[in-house]
């Protein structure tokens, strides 16, 4: 169920991506090559051609940026796309995946394009990243209104198959790229961006990160190197959580002895007991929260602090490098390279 | 303190135990007429008696000076021991036993072991004081919510009489933060308008304007960090604001501070257009803090001076909250460590300083009053202090109790457990022999499925435990894996199947109860060793966060192997249905242990 939810409001966002993220005259564009392929293409019966153009037409003027606009038309051209699309469309993806698979080498650059898009979108809704992630390269959806939607896709395939830097740059180019995309939208994109740079390399985010890595591909039976590796770097990072831990807690507890003295000697001298502002503090619990969070380096900090584009500032760079674990630190000195060369361009 | 009382206890079963075999192995050499051996066999039972009424002297002066409570238990329990003459009935059974009197040895017997028992009930005198121990928690919690809200009203009272006592200077303090307020958010309106001028492929000059903007958020919370500091010459009152207005003034700025910090990340992020939406967001919450801030001067400059006598009557009425509280103290049982309940003395004294800041407002002696009210809040914040402190150690106290109930539990299903598996190996090594499973064998099957049942339900509600603590996330859910996992053994063992497998998952069973055993073990020691006075001011951990991440990685590694076990059956051929009931579980199992990481690494952010 949750899973399901979780695949509608997925959809949500890339569904409603068209309508804003391309301009109208992008959109009337494509709509005109669309119709001028329909007209000369000799493969379509004129019966075929026909019924799609009729039903082009009524589908612009009902509206014209609906992001399934070709699609619909296409079910009139193509019986393996139809009948594809029909599952996608009912929620049933494991049978979109059979079906579109026949219609994703079509010569049709129409029919393709959207085989594609719906065949990635139906695999990313199975958590199958790794099938999805080589469909949704741009240059197959040139001819079709996905391009920023098969974008977004791209990032979330980059972000669950641990390609975090990758990801983070996906995400950006996104929300560059399609600035008159919706608020939704581009929360969305912004949400990918401060979850991926929450995920601090040897923090439990990080484990979580890899376990669900493994779940996802043992649920489809991979239990190969791939998953088994994902694993033992979780058991690994795990040994070191535990053992920075249990040096803080040993820390911890000679403070408190130490605290617990002072107390003594001072209420000793003193007779009476001098109340702290508030209340509460040291305590075990609030300690040992202290000492795991103090494990998860950086876990506090907002993501967005880490964001600020100083590319000729070399101190700013000597401070990251000082500051985080070496993964993050690639992970963000990339991060800021890539920025760096953009505006460059 | 509780491992003494554990020691003893088992002592104390050790004797009783000692008479009880006594006691039946009478029944066995009655009738092979052995009476001289039993009789050497209960003389030394009597010398285990006399040996521990010695020990039950010795620790007991030993003890006197760190734990009159458990000193005072022993002396009971020796006096009882001699009230109830359980040596002299030894001698007498002993008696008995030589002179072949059976019978009557068995009767009495029967009666020493019902007084050790009652001996060992004083010693275990547990259920009473962890009662006691649960009732003064809860008054003290109760004590601790009153004693906050009377600190909470004393302070709003000292605030209110300070800044009447300080009048000019709270205004001017005030028309003075107005005015910075104002240049914030004319700079802010300006970088605004420079933001919707810049386009996003002007990258240098929105680095600058992303600069400004962090600029200026850091002003905002300077602004906001001040409020309430400057105009207090009163130090117990400085640092929270005074009225419901400085309080929305201080919100309206933590919200514009944290558009301001948007704004600026997008404009690094050659975003403007985003940017320029969060920096109006700012413009309206700083608009909305500057008026909340006027609203505040216009009510100060404007309190008049028969204000006094207001604030004199309210003073009197919060006096006489204190008076209540210490009436509620007064019916709850005294600390017998301590002259009163906790926090008692403070409170009166508060009250009586409540009394005279009263009086100085009634004589318009404003200046006399903030002095009187700043000696009631700190006399407050000590008697909180003070209760929180016993709070700490009483909570120590029943942390120490539970971890050791838990072990005990999971020690005892351990010891099951490898009884079961120990006789599941035999049988199958007779199955293995013989080539199939014998009536008796499957009979035997059955009732090691209904054991491992019985563990089950043990495990579950040993689990409903972890869950009322609360503290933890790991143990649940481990224990909840535990229990499906004896489950699981009942259904294979009711089926007959008593091979590798069964044995693999026993195996599994026993492994994670060592680990819990281990976990609970470290914890209860650590605790032990440090005298269990602890100063949490909430419910402490049952386990430190290193023991909860050591179960998570044993968790973890445990499907690590069983996907390496799968991998080689996958790369062997297809997914039969056995095996694709195995990768189903395996899924799970990492669903779950990725559940509890997430879990724990939004406890610990």
């Amino acid at each position: 169920m949750i899973r399901l939810l979780m695949a509608c409001s997925l959809w949500a966002v890339c569904c409603s991506i068209f309508c804003g993220a391309h301009g109208a005259e992008d959109r009337l564009n494509l709509i005109r090559e669309f119709q001028a392929h329909i007209t000369d293409n000799r493969t379509f019966s004129e019966d075929q051609k026909q019924r799609a153009t009729k039903r082009l037409d009524a589908l612009v003027a009902d509206d014209a940026n609906s992001a399934e606009l070709i699609a619909d038309v296409l079910v009139e051209l193509d019986a393996d796309f139809a009948t594809g699309f029909a599952s996608f469309r009912s929620g049933n993806f494991g049978d979109a995946i059979v079906r579109l698979k026949m219609s994703n080498d079509s010569d049709d650059p129409y029919v393709s394009g959207e085989s594609k898009f719906y065949l990635a979108t139906s695999y990313v809704l199975e958590d199958d990243h790794e099938s999805a992630l080589p469909l949704l390269s741009a240059a197959n959806f040139k001819r079709t209104p996905h391009t920023a939607d098969a974008l977004f896709l791209l990032g979330i395939c980059q972000k669950n198959l641990l390609q975090r830097t990758e990801a983070l740059q996906t995400f950006t180019d996104f929300l560059r790229n399609y600035p008159r995309a919706s608020d939704r939208q581009r929360n969305a994109a912004f949400m990918q961006i401060e979850q991926l740079l929450q995920i601090e390399a040897g923090s439990l985010a990080d484990i979580y990160q890899k376990m669900e890595f493994s779940r996802r591909r043992l649920a489809r039976a991979k239990a190969n190197e791939p998953t088994q590796t994902q694993q033992k770097e979780a058991v690994a990072i795990l040994d070191q959580l535990i053992m920075v831990a249990e040096e803080k807690e040993a820390v911890s507890e000679s403070e408190s002895k130490k605290e617990k003295e002072g107390d003594k000697s001072e209420s000793k001298s003193k007779g009476k007991v001098g109340g702290k502002e508030g209340s509460g503090e040291g305590s075990d619990d609030k300690s040992d929260a202290k000492t795991v969070r103090q494990v998860q380096q950086g876990i506090e900090r907002s993501p967005w602090d880490f964001m600020r584009d100083k590319k000729r500032d070399a101190e700013a760079l000597g401070a990251i490098k000082e500051k985080y674990p070496a993964r993050y630190r690639a992970l963000i000195e990339q991060y800021y390279r890539s920025l760096q060369d953009e505006t460059e361009r | 303190m509780v491992p003494f009382r554990l020691n003893f206890r088992n002592v104390m079963i050790v004797a009783i135990l000692a008479v009880v075999t006594g006691h039946c192995l009478a029944d066995d050499w009655e009738q092979t007429k052995r009476t001289s051996s039993l009789g050497i066999r209960q003389q030394r039972v009597k010398r285990m008696m006399q040996e521990l009424d010695r020990k039950f002297q010795d620790l007991a002066q030993k003890l006197q000076a760190t734990e009159p409570e458990q000193a005072k238990l022993l002396i009971k329990a020796f006096q009882q021991s001699r009230e109830r003459l359980i040596e002299q009935r030894m001698e007498e059974i002993s008696g008995l036993l030589d002179t072949a009197n059976f019978s009557d040895a068995d009767k009495k017997q029967g009666e020493v072991q019902l007084e050790l028992d009652a001996v060992l009930r004083v010693l275990l005198d547990q259920s009473k004081n962890w009662d006691q121990v649960n009732a003064e928690m809860e008054q003290l919690e109760s004590m601790r919510k009153a004693v906050q809200e009377l600190l909470e009203k004393q302070r709003d009272q000292l605030h209110e009489t300070d800044r009447l006592a300080n009048q000019d200077k709270t205004v001017a303090n005030l028309d003075e933060q107005i005015k910075e307020l104002g240049e914030l958010i004319e700079a802010q309106s300006q970088l605004s308008q420079k933001t919707e001028q810049t386009k996003s492929n002007e990258q240098p000059e929105l680095n600058k304007l992303a600069t400004k903007q962090e600029e200026l958020q850091q002003k905002t919370d300077q602004l906001a960090n001040s409020m309430g500091k400057q105009d207090f010459e009163s130090k117990a009152s400085a640092g929270k604001p005074s009225s419901s207005g400085e309080e929305k003034c201080k919100a309206c700025l933590g919200n514009a501070s944290k558009s301001q910090k948007s704004a600026s990340q997008k404009l690094a992020q050659a975003l403007p257009q985003d940017a320029q939406k969060d920096e109006q967001k700012s413009l309206e919450q700083l608009q909305k803090a500057v008026d909340a801030l006027k609203e505040e001067r216009d009510r100060i400059a404007r309190l008049p001076k028969e204000m006094l006598d207001q604030m004199a009557q309210k003073q009197e009425a919060t006096s006489e909250d204190a008076k209540k509280l210490i009436d509620d103290m007064n019916q709850m049982p005294e600390n017998k460590s301590d002259s009163g309940p906790k926090g008692k003395k403070n409170v009166e004294q508060a009250q009586q300083s409540m009394q005279q800041a009263a009086d100085g407002l009634r004589q318009s002696d404003a200046k006399a009053a903030v002095k009187e009210q700043e000696k009631a809040v700190d006399e407050l914040k000590q008697a909180l202090d003070q209760i929180e402190k016993r709070l700490a150690q009483l909570r120590e106290e029943t942390l120490i109790d539970r971890l050791a109930r838990l072990e005990a539990r999971f020690r005892s299903m351990l010891s099951k457990q490898t009884e079961v598996t120990q006789s599941t190996v035999s049988v199958h090594a007779k199955q293995t022999v013989a080539g199939k499973l014998t009536r008796g064998d499957l009979i035997g099957l059955r009732k090691l499925a209904t054991e491992e049942r019985e563990l089950a339900e043990e495990a579950n509600q040993t689990n409903e435990m972890l869950i009322e603590d609360g503290t933890s996330i790991v143990f649940p859910r481990v224990v909840s894996n535990l229990q499906a996992d004896l489950v699981r053994l009942g259904e294979l063992l009711e089926d007959g199947r008593a091979d590798e497998y069964t044995q693999a998952l026993q195996h599994d069973v026993a492994v994670t109860l060592q680990e819990l055993i281990d976990a609970l073990q470290r914890n209860l020691q650590k605790k032990k060793s440090e005298g269990g006075s602890g100063q949490c001011n909430c419910e402490p951990p049952l386990v430190p966060g290193s023991a909860e991440l050591k179960m998570l990685r044993s968790m973890q590694l445990r499907v690590h192997h069983r996907t390496e076990l799968l991998g080689k059956v996958l790369e062997s051929g297809e997914l039969d249905s056995s095996m694709k009931k195995e990768v189903a579980a395996l899924t799970e199992m990492q669903k779950k242990v990725a559940e509890m990481a997430l879990e724990m690494s939004e406890k610990y952010r």
